[in-house]
């Protein structure tokens, strides 16, 4: 029988859960709901720096071309043999700088003096800074308390406050399959001071032992200044996640892009505010681009098979401009020494807009970042794991005749 | 429905994560692995019948020394490299690395109630609450590697997650009153678990991750095994 002691006891530990249960919904944020940002690229560089024939509002939209104007190779730091895994984010229009660019540097892949470096692209001289290290393992491993064995993939985001964050790959007691995501931020400073960074905590993801999270792809800007970063899992499965940021950096929530076992690196690409779609790396034999597809914006995804377009189980990078989507990737089912700019504007059908590199099987092309900066489209890519190359396009449109151009 | 209940239903169940404080986090992670390691170092040496017979199971020092080791700051610091390949006990571990020390260095009695304790009949709470932590860690385990159709980790950070947990933890006490936790010290524990975790968030803020690590689930099953065995 139920005594009056158990009626006792049930009545207080009904109000003890009920009232810590309480007390823990009070201490916590209800994210409103998600809506990509389509004009988030158009807002980031700001009007009073564009080119006299690109304006933010009407660049990519309507009929015109993307039209080579400069390119070339980031400086090297001194002493690095590799460089790997470029990100690219546009800086607001009262900074000084217009562009940075991050990627990986050291002796090689994995190796234990890889560091994140950083070059800025200088508004005024449109040239670029020499490259320096900004992320040592070492020092990031003081500040959280433990140790990180290797830094990889970096990938960066202007939050809605103008602060530059890191998402950086840290690897623990293995290789990548042991990889976490380290999240540092800009540490405060005058505009146009150089750049230091503070490292904020190792984003927590998994039940086992949060390893084997990594990061590539760049975040998808929303409405309310926050983001949604596209991360992996990738230890025996592969499989796509998405992580949602507030305009803090505070992270929200995370949902599965899809279940796998072959998808990873997803680059997304806002169709409408709600409509998106994710673009992967497939590291199974097919040599073709995934996707999937989200109508609620992020909450559900939908699998949607293969791009009809070829791909070598490698990275591609996405960015939106104007309704104009844009798609950087390796054309090939095999090999890396292929890369293209590609446009599209319902992200299904896809033009070649630009051969960026074609050259001998061998030689590597790979891991493509996109920016849109001053006016212009940014590109970057590895290039032989040795140097990092970029490339930088004007948007001219069709009424517009070439001399025109900066 | 009523309209101020919405957004706390909504809350209770689409929160964002809530995550602890990085100062205090830090050193969080050092005293959990002391502790732990310590309370490893003295089971060791209760077991390994080299140690035993020298009776170093009745000595801290080896215990002491591996506390003490894991509060080293740094890369000479056993919490640097244990982080980096484990990141940080979950608070049940910690909790029971801790009673297990203090039952060694404070109760006489703790020999032999350590041999009595292994005889004596199984408590039905503790073994419900063993049952559930295998279990919970399979479906963890499983979702870690996106076989459940759907996300339980991603559930874990918000609110309901903690109440669900709460509300099972107090279960034996409402049930059978103090002397269900009395008698089931591994209930106890799960329920100061989840009392420490809702207001501190340690260790990831991450409900699941303070009631169970892969470390003390792979313990679980081995305990599990022995009573297994011994029934």
């Amino acid at each position: 029988m139920f005594s009056l002691q158990a009626f006792w006891r049930a009545l207080l530990a009904g109000a003890l859960v009920a009232g810590l249960g309480v007390w823990d919904c009070t201490q916590r944020v209800l994210p409103s709901p998600a809506q990509a940002n389509l004009s988030a690229h158009s807002s980031a560089f700001g009007a009073t720096d564009l080119s006299p024939n690109a304006s933010a509002d009407r660049l990519g939209q309507g009929a015109g071309v993307w039209k080579l104007v400069d390119k070339g190779s980031l400086p090297i730091p001194d002493g690095a043999l590799a460089a790997h895994a470029s990100a690219l984010v546009a800086l607001p229009a009262n900074d000084p700088r217009s562009v940075l660019a991050f990627w990986f540097a050291g002796d090689r892949e994995s190796a234990p003096n890889v560091q994140i470096a950083m070059a800025e692209m200088d508004r005024a001289s449109d040239l670029w800074s020499p490259a320096r290290r900004v992320v040592d393992r070492w020092a990031v491993a003081d500040v959280l308390g433990f140790g990180l064995r290797r830094l990889g993939n970096p990938v960066a985001w202007l939050d809605g406050q103008g602060r530059v964050h890191l998402f950086v790959v840290a690897t623990g007691a293995g290789g990548w399959a042991a990889g976490r995501i380290v999240h540092l931020r800009q540490r405060p400073g005058a505009p146009g001071a150089p750049l230091e960074w503070e490292p904020l905590r190792m984003l927590q993801l998994s039940w086992l032992w949060n390893i084997s999270y990594l990061v590539r792809t760049a975040p998808m800007p929303l409405q309310d200044g926050g983001m949604v970063l596209p991360v992996y899992f990738e230890l025996a499965r592969k499989f796509p996640v998405g992580l949602r940021f507030d305009a803090q950096g505070q992270m929200l929530d995370l949902v599965r892009i899809g279940s796998g076992p072959h998808t990873l690196q997803p680059a997304l690409l806002p169709m409408d505010t709600q409509h998106w779609l994710a673009l992967m790396r497939d590291s199974s034999p097919a040599g073709r681009i995934r996707m999937a597809a989200t109508a609620d914006a992020g909450r559900n995804w939908q699998a949607l098979g293969d791009l009809p377009l070829e791909n070598p189980d490698s990275s591609v990078a996405t960015l939106s401009v104007g309704g104009q989507h844009l798609l950087v990737y390796n054309p090939l089912a095999q090999g890396r020494h292929k890369i293209r700019l590609a446009g599209s504007t319902d992200g299904l059908q896809w033009q070649t807009l630009h051969e960026l590199e074609d050259a001998a099987p061998g030689h590597e092309y790979s891991y493509p970042a996109m920016t849109v900066a001053d006016g212009s489209l940014w590109v970057s890519y590895t290039d032989q794991r040795k140097t990092i190359a970029w490339r930088r396009f004007a948007w001219v449109p069709a009424a517009a005749t070439a001399k025109d151009l900066p | 429905m009523n309209l101020a209940f919405t957004p706390l239903w909504q809350t209770l169940w689409q929160g964002a994560p809530w995550l602890p404080a990085m100062e205090t986090l830090r050193l969080v992670r050092h005293g959990s692995w002391a502790l732990v390691c310590a309370a490893l170092v003295l089971a060791l040496c209760q077991r390994l019948p080299p140690l035993r017979a020298l009776h170093w199971h009745r000595r801290p020092w080896l215990a002491l020394a591996a506390a003490l080791w894991a509060w080293v700051p740094g890369v000479w610091g056993l919490a640097y490299w244990l982080g980096l390949a484990f990141q940080i006990p979950s608070v049940l571990a910690t909790l029971w690395a801790a009673t297990y020390l203090a039952d060694a260095f404070l109760s006489p009695q703790w020999q032999a109630s350590a041999f009595s304790a292994r005889a004596a009949p199984r408590r039905l709470w503790d073994r419900l609450g063993l049952a559930l932590l295998l279990v919970l860690g399979w479906l963890l385990l499983l979702d870690t590697f996106a076989l459940l159709p759907w996300s339980l980790y991603r559930l874990g950070f918000s609110p309901v997650a903690s109440v669900v947990l709460l509300l099972v933890a107090v279960l034996p006490g409402v049930v059978g009153g103090w002397t269900a936790w009395r008698s089931n010290r591994g209930v106890l524990l799960f329920l100061l678990a989840i009392l420490l975790f809702m207001p501190t968030r340690w260790p990831t803020g991450n409900v699941f991750d303070a009631v169970l690590d892969p470390g003390l689930w792979l313990f679980l099953h081995a305990l599990a095994w022995r009573r297994w065995r011994k029934s």
